[in-house]
């Protein structure tokens, strides 16, 4: 089994009354990338802010490459490269001296490293450009070169995927799905694009209110995820006394008065719709349908928005 | 460490703002020594020396230097580099203290050189002699003058922000040399204080004040820990 890279037990982060985080306790591991999901406001930068030095828990232990004391921690940080919130550049200066100041900060003897990151994020060809004339997207992959620079085991991305074309989209998951594999990189990645998660990321947490609310593996997911029968009809509360006669009841949830999902019965359309016949309930529709991660994030955390 | 001061030393270095600063006191100091009546007054260069060496009216500049040095690090949360790569706040610190009180006592050397050189063309060199009790006293003004610019860093820090900075420091400058010069000008513990240049080489009264300027220096240092220790960045 893989290292254990990060491990936070009961870390708590109030401000005055205000739990930002609530007793948070998660484990990282080393190769994998873990995609941390919540709405605004849920605590996901302040969770990435105190992993990273940018702010301090109020109560509650962190264990960072083995390293719980303050020095120890500091230490464990120089193997992190981090772009918290919006790239942090130096407006003034081009690209390259950028991520020329972010390899000297970070002690990397290396010269050649600068342009093996430029490369990775295709900024070279504009590596003598200021900083501040660049697009977001650019601001955003120049964040995510000085992030590298240092050849970091960990790699704590915020919301990185914000102001990204499609393209730009696609190329980033790719590099990280590379970095992933060939540097065997920990990635800890947070956004709100939750389909590019799915596709992206090989563990989940879910945060809400400041709680971890769950964690799952990508195949955890897939298998809540995956397909169940949708039912239309007028009839729901007769098609729900079918369904408590034939099937287990967690296996269906009622979404609205005239739809019921069924789950864990892919297998027993059949048996299902003759139920429904026999009893003379009117079917307006039964299709096959998946949740995406979208819906199955909407529907533990209760809401309707993300 | 190391590292952290050779970026800070880098952007010293390639700082508009000193530059221009610098150009501004030499600019200053060459008036001041054209301005100077050399009929009216003996024409020792000490005596304006002396008095551009004490002259704290521009140390709004060195303020003002200080204050961009460290907020424009906020406004461009470039600080979290530093911080999210494992170095101790408390270096964070001294790797900027130390090129803004370098910056301090160049631009204050600047001014007085411009004045020296710029009235020595008109009257020649020959008086200007330094006595080993002058040489203290430029040591302890100079100890004076960082114990001045470790203030603006605490101030600075305090701050956390670029333009809270800038304006309070242009505020707390003009405090210093204008409303308390004209208020506790005779209070010896003015005098002594980093508040003001000692004016004459006289030893007991340069040890006083050296050893006012190392206290207040090394208190500002803490108290800049202090607040900036558990910032949220």
């Amino acid at each position: 089994m893989e290292k254990v890279i990060l491990q936070t037990n009961a870390l708590t982060k109030q401000y005055g009354h205000v739990k930002a985080l609530d007793s948070v306790s998660i484990e990282l591991r080393e190769k994998h990338i873990y995609g941390f999901i919540g709405r605004n406001g849920a605590g996901k930068s302040t969770f990435m802010k105190i992993l990273t030095g940018l702010s301090y828990q109020t109560t509650g232990e962190m264990t960072l490459m083995g390293e719980s004391s303050e020095k120890g921690l500091r230490e464990a940080r120089k193997s992190i490269g981090a772009m918290i919130e919006s790239p942090a550049i130096y407006p003034w200066y081009s690209v390259r001296k950028n991520v020329e100041i972010k390899r000297l900060l970070v002690g990397n003897p290396d010269p050649k490293a600068t342009d093996y990151v430029l490369e990775l994020v295709d900024l070279k060809s504009t590596e003598n450009r200021r900083a501040k004339t660049l697009s977001l997207g650019m601001k955003q992959r120049l964040g995510i070169a000085m992030a590298l620079v240092g050849n970091p085991k960990l790699l704590v991305l915020d919301e990185p995927i914000n102001g990204l074309d499609p393209q730009n989209i696609v190329s980033l998951r790719n590099l990280l799905k590379t970095l992933n594999e060939e540097r065997d990189l920990t990635i800890f990645i947070s956004s709100h694009i939750l389909n590019e998660l799915y596709l992206l990321a090989t563990d989940y947490i879910i945060i809400n209110q400041g709680r971890i609310v769950e964690t799952l593996t990508h195949g955890e997911l897939e298998d809540k995820c995956k397909k169940y029968i949708c039912v239309k009809t007028d009839s729901v509360p007769t098609a729900v006394t079918v369904l408590d006669k034939i099937m287990d009841t967690d296996s269906y949830k009622v979404i609205s008065d005239d739809t019921i999902r069924i789950f864990k019965a892919a297998a027993e359309a059949e048996r299902i719709s003759k139920a429904f016949m026999e009893a003379g309930i009117m079917l307006k529709e039964l299709s096959f349908k998946e949740q995406t991660l979208e819906e199955y994030f909407m529907n533990i955390t209760g809401g309707d928005q993300i | 460490m190391i590292n952290q001061l050779k970026v800070e030393g880098y952007k010293f270095l390639c700082s508009i703002f000193l530059w221009l600063a610098m150009l501004f006191m030499v600019s200053v100091g060459i008036y001041n020594g054209i301005k100077w009546d050399i009929t009216a007054h003996i024409s020792d260069i000490m005596i304006p020396f002396s008095q551009a060496l004490a002259d704290m009216s521009f140390v709004f500049m060195p303020a003002l230097f200080t204050a961009w040095f460290i907020g424009s690090n906020f406004s461009t949360r470039t600080i979290q580099h530093e911080i999210t790569s494992g170095s101790s706040r408390f270096f964070v610190i001294i790797s900027r203290a130390i090129p803004v009180i370098i910056s301090g006592i160049i631009l204050h050397a600047a001014f007085i050189f411009a004045t020296v050189i710029s009235l020595g063309l008109r009257i020649g060199f020959d008086t200007f002699v330094l006595t080993s009790e002058r040489v203290f006293w430029v040591v302890t003004v100079i100890l004076q003058m960082v114990a001045l610019e470790s203030f603006f860093i605490f101030l600075g820090f305090l701050c956390c922000n670029l333009y809270v900075g800038l304006i309070s420091s242009v505020i707390v400058a003009f405090t210093l040399v204008n409303v308390f010069r004209n208020i506790f000008r005779d209070a010896r513990w003015y005098q002594v204080s980093f508040l003001h240049f000692w004016e004459n080489d006289s030893y007991p009264d340069l040890i006083t004040c050296a050893t006012v300027a190392i206290v207040s220096i090394i208190i500002f240092i803490i108290l800049s820990y202090v607040v900036f220790r558990k910032r949220e960045i």
